[in-house]
Formats: C-alpha cells, structure tokens, sequence
C-alpha cells in the first residue's frame, strides 16, 4: 500500500479533526483494539489538534504533533503506523514469520503460508481472516510489518500455500520514511 | 521475543541513525557496515548485543553482510542523494496563438523557495505565475529575455554559468 508514497506527491491535504470527529475515531479505535483503550489518552489526548492528511488511493493518516499515528484506507479498520505499534506493540494481535521471510517482507512482498508455518514462525493465537496483524520475526523483538491476514491461521496452516498475510506496512517503505510531516 | 507483560507503554525503541530501521534489522539495510559504524557510535549497547548474536550463530563479525540465500529480489539499495547539479532552465512555450508562457526550471537546487520566487516574478512582470511542479514554476508572459537577469539580482547565488537556455519548447 505504501510502496511508492511520499509526503510530497501522495498528500493531498491536511485537515484537523473537528472535536466531534476526535470523539468517533477515539471510540471505534477502542472498540477495534480493546488493548488499546488503556493507552488512548496517551496516543489522541482530548485537548489537542488531531490532523487527517487525506492522500491518494483514498488513504487517511491521522497525525498528531507531527507524529504520524493511524492510517486507514477508505472505511477500512483504522491501523497504527509501525512507529506507534513499536511504542506500544500490544495492541494488534501477533504472528511471526521465520527468519528467511524478512528480506522479502521488507521489499514489499506478501507473506506467504510457508513462511508463517516453518519451524522459526509462529502462530499463537487464532485468528479469523482479515485480521490486522503484527508481523514478528524471528530472533527480533520489534515487528517488521502490519498486515492482513487473507485466510484464517487455521486454514494457514492447512493449506500452506499462496498469500497467507497481505503486507500492507513494512519498514523502510514510503510511509516509514515519511516519519512525519510538515505542513 | 521479550516477554512485555511487566513493561510499561509506550516503549522507547531506538531506530539506526543510517537506515532508520530499528538496530536489529539494520543486517538487512542498503549497507549494514554504515549501520554498524553508526550503531558502535552511537548505540553501543545494541552493537554489542548484535555482535554477540552474531558471533554465536555463525562465528563471523557483522561487518560482513550476509549473502542471499532464497531466490527473488533483495532490497532495493537506496539512492544516495548526489550533491544535486545546479542548474537553472529557462525554455518557453507557446499557449495560444501569440501567447507564451516562461517555464523555469531548477530554482530548487538553489535553495529558493518556490512560492516566493514565483510571487516575486508575478509582481515584477505584471503576470501570473504559479507553481507547477516539483521543481517548476510558469510565469504566464513571455519574460524569457528579461527572467534571469531578475533572477541573478535578486539570488546572488545565480550566476550566468548555471542559466541553461532552452528556446522554444513544445509542451
Ligand atoms: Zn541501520
């Protein structure tokens, strides 16, 4: 989703939420990711501007003092950038790919079954498809990517074949080095 | 994985100042051993932790980047930013049938800002002028004889050598 994407041709304008707005994505973000109602203060604090950056292919980022935050794509679940996911890694259910995947998830590329079903992964919990997603890796304590997955872990596993996980944020991709944003 | 039950959010995670990833990704960046040079600077804790790492796995340093083992493309290597040649192009273009309009090129590589300039040549020449591009600003007037000597007055940093003239130039 953000391969080709930068803050000079992909932003197309920047709004503040109004406070009425603030309050919506405050209350679908906790009811999206319970984890994270403990923590919503911290992330959108009621008394300041909270800015949507409007950008192509219908994607809004929210941002905060800078700080690039959540993105969502048309009425899509709203889903925190890896910077936010790093601080506060609880809130997007897990799984972890093995060792060999990185370098391909970090060019871009889908996750595959296999590489979510070898000894070095991990699927803990179970997950329905389209889920949002942490991707872990293995040996390594920050997630490398967000994404979704495109079947249920069980059916992951049974089949182990094709696009298990759609990569939809990975470090060092347009939106990671975006970083943040200057009006 | 660490266990992050007793931690408390937000977690402060220290990113390489090279690749922007977070240290122990940096074996995967464009050039690991400039990571590295950066993180035995800067990060000493995370450097010492990766050597050991390393040196428990394979028994080699981590200066040395490990080759690709599985197929497809790796990474793309990312494009060092070359000291940008300085260069202004001036070209005109015609619009209608006796109306031109002057393209200026390169302003950026200068460090002039766009808006400003383009301000500046409307008030000047009595015409529009906007901002069209990433580095391109049209002035609507053909003002292609009389723009760089504005120019070079007003950013002393123009000189004669960088003007590129383009003539006429379809659009
Ligand atoms: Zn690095």
């Amino acid at each position: 989703m953000f391969r080709k994407f930068s803050a000079g041709e992909s932003v197309s304008g920047t709004t503040q939420a109004k406070a009425s707005v603030v309050r919506g994505i405050r209350t679908k973000l906790t009811e999206q990711y319970p984890e994270l109602a403990d923590y919503i203060s911290d992330i959108i604090p009621k008394k300041e501007p909270l800015h949507i950056l409007k950008c192509h292919d219908h994607i809004e980022i929210l941002m905060r003092d800078n700080e690039l935050l959540l993105f969502r794509q048309r009425d899509g679940p709203y889903i925190p950038t890896l910077r936010l996911l790093h601080k506060y890694p609880t809130i997007l259910p897990r799984v972890q790919v093995d060792k060999g995947a990185i370098r391909f998830i970090l060019s871009g590329a889908n996750i595959m079954c296999p590489g979510l079903t070898s000894p070095g992964a991990r699927m803990d919990v179970s997950l329905p498809q389209d889920t949002v997603v942490a991707v872990m890796a293995e040996g390594k304590e920050h997630c490398v990517s967000i994404g979704m997955t495109k079947m249920s872990t069980d059916e992951i596993t049974r089949v182990n074949k094709g696009i298990g996980v759609e990569n939809i944020h990975f470090l060092c991709d347009g939106l990671w080095n975006m970083k943040d944003f200057h009006r | 994985m660490a266990e992050d039950d007793a931690a408390s959010f937000p977690l402060a995670v220290d990113y390489c100042g090279v690749c922007s990833m977070p240290p122990e990704y940096c074996e995967y960046s464009a050039d690991p051993s400039k990571c590295y040079e950066w993180m035995k600077v800067n990060l000493p804790d995370h450097y010492s932790r990766i050597e050991a790492i390393a040196a428990q796995l394979e028994g080699v340093s981590v200066g040395e980047g490990k080759r690709q083992t599985r197929g497809g493309k790796a990474m793309k290597k990312v494009k060092i930013k070359e000291e940008s040649v300085k260069r202004l192009c001036i070209s005109r273009s015609q619009r209608a049938k006796r109306k031109c309009v002057t393209v200026i090129v390169g302003l950026k590589s200068f460090d002039i800002e766009l808006k400003k300039a383009s301000r500046l040549f409307a008030g000047h020449f009595s015409c529009g002028s906007s901002v069209t591009g990433d580095d391109e600003v049209v002035v609507q007037g053909d003002v292609y004889d009389g723009i760089v000597d504005f120019i070079k007055d007003k950013w002393p940093q123009v000189t004669e050598d960088h003007v590129k003239y383009m003539g006429d130039q379809k659009r």
